[in-house]
């Protein structure tokens, strides 16, 4: 034993420390304890960016009630007023935001996120608080927004997104709903009543939108500096010519997901002359899934001729793209997987990683091509066709099939996506082979599970302790039925299982807990 | 020097073998080796910064951690989770507070990323929940307030005891 004391730390670390604490309990707690803690917590670096919200775990799927809950008032009226000149970015939530904007005013305050808010206030808030307007219009370049998904679309999207560009005539950087992975909600503009205006400043602009008449909405020449635009697409109509789209030449950065269950037929039509159109890009990411009549699949030559070869300051293009063609009395034959990575050379730099599903008849095939390494955050649909490879980027993976996997593909799994946050397995096929008895498999973040349409086979591979180890999870949906049989009914050990950390169980509304329950799920937060 | 190894020198005069693979978790070993043209034939790598016992925790550390992955930089999640420390990590720092001060000394200079971070949720968590005054006597704090700032204190943190 030593006798270092936390005050022999420098400032520099004990800031560090303070950064991994609620910036309220700071405020709070820490900055009353002694005379350094009280500085150092009013230290500008620790107040420039400042969090500011009640809900914690908005990402992990359960939510906590931080203390500034009960003390927000308290905080405005003690706190704020002393750092609010240093405040330089600012997080607030639906509880926290008017009472915090409200506390003073922010002179340096140019970088806003707006997290788990529901639609209805933001809109009333844009239009009728006035703090908020005033720093809208005045400060605010950069603008974050999280919607949250309870309700349904009372006031529209769009109505928010164009109240807001008209009001913020500053903004640069728009992030309109894309914050986090597991928002699904995306916005719709209207054909008919779309408003007329322009944006000169916005610069970079990112958003989830429902269908590629949006698209068109955004690059009809309202944004006239647009340079990046990051988009989810969510559903697969759209137009199927360039008919109102001015201004493509601007963008340097363009990002266009697809719908990953519905796969768009307007890739032909609308998307290559889109692309072709966009002369100036440096940086180019593609996910889409692609369906095709009497064609053949999307290889390196095609993307190479029909619109990669116009794109002369073109540094990075990743993709990932399905095709599923669908051929009707053509004599076309489909490429070999061969074929496919010899279109690939000497056209691009990276390696390209390609499969067409052995299923595939001389009418009817898939294909995927990928760039590596991989530069999206969610991977479909991996079967024992999956041969590996590393995935640093993925966060969100979906194994499916009707034929069992295989112990090696679950290795293999481990092994390429070692920052997996969440997992869904869907097979009700038994495991083709059982697990070794010394072998691990290990997830180091996966903090979310999904086997509720999965054989027990896989249940048991990823609660028991002895087969997977599985530190951070928090959230499993598991049928009720395959729960009571693993824990025999929760006779068994508690601590074989991976129960540990959750704090979400989503088992069905039937499911009657056991007395026993809290020993298996001790810091369990909510069930359903 | 042989192999894949180098020799680690703690300010103590104490030497270890260690895999180089596993002593470059440290960016400042790293950046000797690679950038300062220090080569695994010199002699030993001196740190003067770390005494003999906390080098033997960090090497062992490390040794644990040497297949991880890096960290990954997650730009959605902003939040803070301090609740995510392995168990392994959770035994490994169960030491006395002087030991767990060191070694986030030793991590900073060394530049462990990794364990960096977790000695420094560790502390966190200790602090976390905490009135000012259990504050204090957790990390053995005088409280240097004056008697006037200690009464404007209260009077603000009157909520803080409220809860």
């Amino acid at each position: 034993m030593n006798d270092f004391n936390i005050l022999d730390l420098p400032d520099e670390i004990l800031l560090m420390i303070f950064n991994k604490l609620n910036t309220i309990d700071v405020f709070r707690l820490v900055q009353y304890v002694n005379r350094r803690f009280y500085e150092l917590s009013l230290d500008g670096c620790q107040v420039q960016d400042m969090q500011m919200t009640t809900v914690m775990g908005v990402d992990t799927h359960y939510k906590q009630i931080s203390p500034i809950d009960t003390n927000l008032p308290r905080i405005c009226r003690n706190i704020l007023p002393k750092i609010h000149d240093k405040v330089q970015k600012l997080t607030v939530d639906q509880s926290s935001m008017i009472p915090v904007l409200h506390a003073a005013d922010y002179p340096q305050l140019y970088s806003l996120t707006i997290i788990d808010i529901e639609e209805e206030f933001l809109h009333d808030c844009l239009s009728n608080n006035i703090v908020l307007r005033d720093l809208l219009i005045k400060q605010i370049t950069n603008l974050n927004i999280d919607i949250k998904c309870r309700t349904p679309l009372a006031i529209t999207g769009f109505q928010i997104f164009e109240l807001i560009i008209c009001l913020c005539e500053n903004l640069t950087t728009f992030n309109f709903g894309d914050m986090l992975f597991s928002r699904e909600r995306a916005v719709g503009f209207p054909t008919i009543q779309s408003r007329s205006y322009s944006h000169s400043a916005l610069v970079e602009l990112r958003m989830k939108i429902e269908t590629f008449f949006d698209l068109v909405y955004l690059l009809d020449g309202r944004f006239p500096c647009l340079s990046t635009l990051i988009v989810h697409v969510y559903d697969h109509s759209g137009p199927t010519n360039l008919d109102g789209i001015k201004q493509l030449s601007t963008l340097k950065y363009f990002s266009l997901c697809g719908s990953l269950y519905i796969p768009t037929p307007l890739y032909d039509p609308l998307i290559v002359p889109l692309l072709s159109g966009m002369i100036n890009l440096e940086k180019l990411q593609l996910c889409l899934r692609v369906v095709r009549l009497n064609s053949n699949y999307i290889d390196g030559s095609q993307l190479y001729d029909q619109f990669l070869c116009s794109m002369s300051k073109l540094k990075r293009f990743t993709f990932d793209i399905k095709t599923i063609v669908r051929n009707q009395n053509v004599d076309i034959e489909l490429s070999s997987n061969e074929q496919i990575q010899r279109s690939f050379v000497g056209k691009f730099d990276q390696q390209v990683f390609s499969y067409i599903n052995s299923n595939s008849s001389k009418l009817t095939g898939v294909c995927r091509i990928c760039s590596l390494p991989y530069d999206f955050r969610y991977f479909f649909n991996v079967n024992n066709y999956f041969q590996g490879g590393r995935f640093e980027k993925v966060r969100q993976l979906r194994m499916k099939d009707s034929i069992g996997f295989t112990y090696e593909l679950f290795q293999r799994v481990a092994q390429g996506f070692p920052f997996l946050k969440y997992l869904y397995i869907i097979n009700m096929s038994a495991m083709k082979n059982k697990p070794p008895g010394s072998l691990l498999l290990t997830f180091p973040y996966l903090t979310y599970l999904d086997i509720d349409r999965a054989h027990d086979d896989y249940i048991l591979l990823f609660l028991l302790k002895k087969h997977a180890f599985l530190p951070r999870l928090s959230y499993l949906s598991i049928e009720k039925k395959p729960l009571k049989t693993i824990t025999n009914d929760f006779t068994i050990d508690s601590t074989d299982f991976n129960f540990s950390e959750l704090k979400t169980l989503i088992v069905g509304r039937s499911f009657v807990p056991p007395a026993n329950f809290h020993v298996y799920f001790p810091i369990l937060v909510m069930y359903e | 020097m042989a192999g894949n190894k180098i020799k680690l020198q703690s300010n103590d005069g104490d030497t270890f073998d260690v895999d180089v693979e596993i002593a470059k978790q440290s960016a400042t070993i790293k950046t000797m080796l690679e950038d300062l043209g220090m080569s695994e034939e010199d002699d030993v790598i001196p740190l003067p910064n770390v005494n003999s016992a906390i080098l033997k925790k960090v090497i062992q550390w490390a040794t644990h951690h040497k297949d991880d992955p890096p960290p990954p930089e997650d730009d959605e999640n902003r939040e803070k989770n301090l609740s995510d420390i392995s168990s392994w990590d959770q035994d490994f720092l169960k030491v006395d507070q002087g030991t767990l001060f060191e070694l986030i000394l030793a991590a900073n200079y060394l530049d462990i990323k990794g364990l960096l971070d977790v000695t420094c949720k560790t502390v966190a968590n200790m602090i976390k929940g905490r009135t000012p005054e259990e504050i204090r006597r957790q990390f053995n704090i005088k409280n240097d307030f004056t008697p006037q700032e200690e009464e404007q204190i209260k009077k603000e943190n009157e909520w803080c005891e409220e809860k």
